[in-house]
């Protein structure tokens, strides 16, 4: 034992024995605890239609690797690397194509092939191109032969391992998990998002159904790693085959893992609420999990982070979810850069003309072009998604139904908020706490004047930063 | 198709049209008992409300077709006819129509900003400066203008004729005949009471601004020195549960949370029984209704001051 593991468990002690020590809180308010139904509740959300049946029948399927062109995304939003391949080079499934600094995921190739050239394309999920490395796959998948990687000893290691290997947050964000894993020094909690409350997303599901072992085994290593004395998984109560899966494995592997269900009403996977679930923590505006001891994962990125970790596997593909209106919905496991009009094929959507809904219905956004690649946050193709989703209309004035206040999962007021924000009035969207916004869309999808309320607080956001 | 598993009524039309026929019920038992005059004046009231709509949204330079759609101004007539007094003359009706849409509504900037009841400003200045004419304003106890046909109606409205000496219908006669053993309840609260507990549970309007209400209003009553059953039957009396479920609810002009409607309310309420007890107004539910509007920002930020949100804070 180092005096500095001796020194952190005294340390991991004494935060235990402060959170245990109940503050004083005035008698009101402690009279308002009681009254409200539990300190693990957060109030608002909305319950949506869930859609999960289209595409949660049938297991993970692979989809076949011709001799297509991929395009496989150097980074996301202002987090790139640089491209380390010279067109014309070939290039094996798992080799490096993109080396970042120490703040930037790797990049790896997702089959072998050739590299073509380096270029702006469209990823599923991103507005604007973004760069990426166009491959022109020989259809072999030929894997580089790597030598059996020890497992990480010190946090360090294995906040190296995820760099290099390329994890991010698939849950959405896109966060490099290396950086979520050095940031968090001294969490006691790991706390597993398997929530997936957006409408039609089932890529979560299958995951948890088909591979509860080795997600089991992550979280305990992952767990024993850094310290951490309590592990919870959250699941929406929609997801009772994942749960019950979940349990089984925990029981068999003989761990402490909790299997925690969450209220089936979204957002209830949104950071925040998802902790206040699980453990009773208050997450405050713009501070992160690492600030009251939580490491947060989403279970995507937890089984990619154990693939790196048992297998030294880097992160070439996720499971991506097809669902809407198609001939052959379900769960695909796709590499990383595959383009979006060979699932089309493969779900047997009709090929123009519709609506392409990437990511859920609520957070998600329209297909930027029919030629757009797969990236790792992608999670979701809803075809034909005009479908489902409530049809524009314009925005006529607000009522001040109160509606949006009632479904605020932050408690917030959006309509005050809103009128703040047309008046430009930077005190007043401070006092209304905007910067609490989740952008969970709740107060756009509830509005009966339709106004984009969430479009609105994105742009005020953006603009009081300034 | 939307995607909430238990959509509430999504359109602002849709929300107007349920406000409208909630309110018939009330509307309907009130004719019953007063006769044919509370539809002319309903129909009155409506016309006054659309023309100055139509008229104000084209001075505004507002598309008029699609501002009319929202059906807001059949709501604000239907609400306006039924908060006037029975019986007042044609030019009065006009006034209030105009004072409500053009003073308040849009002088404020349209749907949603204004910060007072339209309908209670038609009234509130109708009953500031006419206060001669308006009362004593018909009391419950005899629907004397149950008698009248139409064409009576529209000749006391238009003032062709001599004006009926209410006085004489709403207590001499009676005195004179004996009649007070044959109390008329005000049938009419129940029917409002029906309508609003439907628009309650379809949360177009919000229960804890009429129970507030209500229960402020008994209570103090029962201070002042009143029986219950006295306090109670204060709640029939005037326009008062047709105010707590159709006026004092209107979202425009009430708090944007729970804790600031419940305050909200019982403002309305205390001031209501206060203005009745003391003041010069039978009634007294319009002044207190334009008092509470005026608190509602008020309300607004005391709210927001003392609820912190549970994410504020730490954990415990």
């Amino acid at each position: 034992m180092s005096s500095h593991s001796l020194q952190s468990v005294e340390r991991l002690q004494s935060r235990i024995r402060a959170q245990r020590q109940p503050q004083q809180k005035p008698f009101w308010r402690r009279l308002l605890a009681i009254a409200s139904s539990s300190q693990r509740s957060w109030h608002g959300g909305i319950e949506l239609r869930g859609y999960k049946e289209l595409s949660n029948a049938t297991p993970v399927a692979p989809v076949a690797l011709g001799k297509i062109q991929l395009a496989i995304p150097l980074g996301r939003g202002r987090r790139f690397v640089q491209p380390c391949v010279q067109p014309g080079q070939h290039v094996r499934k798992g080799e490096v194509i993109g080396i970042g600094d120490n703040t930037t995921a790797w990049v790896h190739a997702s089959t072998s092939g050739t590299v073509e050239r380096i270029d702006h394309v469209f990823a599923a999920d991103s507005a604007e191109p973004v760069m990426a490395v166009i491959l022109n796959a020989d259809g072999l998948d030929e894997c580089i032969e790597r030598p059996a990687p020890g497992l990480p000893q010190t946090p360090d290691a294995l906040v190296e391992r995820a760099l290099q290997m390329g994890i991010v947050g698939l849950g959405g964000a896109g966060f490099p998990t290396a950086l979520k894993l050095a940031g968090a020094r001294q969490p006691d909690l790991l706390l597993i998002n398997g929530a997936e409350c957006e409408p039609f997303l089932t890529c979560d599901d299958r995951l948890m159904r088909e591979n509860a072992e080795a997600l089991i085994e992550a979280a305990d290593y992952v767990a024993a790693l850094l310290g951490i004395t309590a592990t919870r998984f959250g699941i929406e109560t929609n997801k009772p085959e994942a749960m019950a899966t979940l349990r089984a494995a925990a029981r068999q592997a003989r761990t402490r893992v909790e299997i925690c269900p969450l209220p089936e009403r979204y957002p209830a996977g949104g950071q925040p609420l998802m902790i206040k679930s699980l453990s009773g923590r208050n997450l405050a505006p713009g501070s992160r999990p690492a600030d009251i001891g939580v490491l947060a994962l989403n279970v995507a990125t937890l089984y990619a982070l154990g693939r790196a970790v048992f297998h030294g596997e880097p992160l070439t593909s996720r499971v991506l979810t097809l669902t809407g209106d198609c001939e052959r919905p379900g769960n695909v496991r796709v590499p990383v850069g595959y383009p979006v009009s060979e699932l089309r094929a493969i779900a047997g959507a009709s090929p123009t003309g519709q609506l392409t809904q990437v990511g859920g219905p609520m957070m998600g956004q329209p297909l930027p072009d029919a030629n757009a690649f797969v990236s790792k946050t992608s999670s979701c193709l809803i075809f034909g998604a005009e479908r489902y989703l409530p049809a524009a209309r314009p925005a006529s004035s607000c009522i001040r139904c109160t509606r949006c206040v009632d479904v605020c999962p932050m408690s917030l007021r959006p309509l005050d908020l809103y009128a703040a924000a047309e008046r430009q009035d930077k005190a007043s969207l401070q006092e209304l706490r905007l910067d609490a916004c989740i952008e969970c869309g709740s107060c756009s999808s509830i509005c009966p004047s339709n106004i984009p309320l969430r479009e609105r607080f994105r742009q005020s956001k953006t603009e009081v930063r300034a | 198709m939307s995607l909430v598993r238990h959509p509430i009524p999504q359109r602002l039309r849709t929300v107007m049209l349920l406000v409208v026929l909630c309110l018939l019920p009330g509307t309907g038992l009130y004719a019953w008992q007063f006769g044919v005059v509370v539809w002319v004046q309903a129909f009155w009231c409506v016309l006054f409300a659309l023309g100055f709509e139509a008229a104000l949204l084209r001075l505004r330079g507002h598309a008029v077709r699609e501002g009319l759609s929202d059906l807001s101004w059949l709501v604000l007539g239907l609400i306006l006819a039924r908060a006037l007094p029975l019986m007042v003359p044609l030019w009065m009706i006009a006034l209030a129509s105009f004072a409500a849409l053009a003073l308040c509504k849009h002088a404020s900037g349209g749907l949603g900003r204004n910060r007072l009841n339209p309908a209670m400003v038609g009234l509130g200045i109708v009953a500031i400066c006419f206060y001669q004419q308006l009362y004593p304003a018909p009391s419950n106890h005899a629907p004397w203008t149950a008698a009248l046909d139409v064409k009576a109606v529209l000749l006391q409205q238009l003032q062709l004729v001599p004006r009926l000496d209410l006085d004489a219908f709403a207590g001499a006669t009676q005195l004179a005949q004996n009649e007070f053993t044959h109390v008329t309840h005000n049938l009419s609260g129940f029917g409002y009471i029906a309508g609003g507990l439907l628009l309650a549970s379809l949360r177009v309007i919000r229960i804890e601004i009429p129970l507030a209400m209500i229960a402020s209003t008994v209570l103090l009553c029962m201070a002042a020195g009143h029986s219950f059953q006295e306090a109670v039957y204060n709640l029939s009396l005037g326009g008062y549960l047709f105010t707590a479920f159709f006026i004092a609810t209107d979202p425009v002009t009430s708090p944007d949370t729970r804790a600031g409607r419940i305050l909200f309310g019982v403002t309305v309420g205390t001031l209501t029984e206060l203005i009745r007890e003391f003041g010069l107004y039978a009634d007294g539910l319009c002044f207190a209704v334009l008092a509470g509007n005026l608190l509602v920002p008020q309300i607004d930020r005391l709210v927001l001051r003392m609820q912190r949100p549970w994410y504020t804070a730490a954990s415990a």
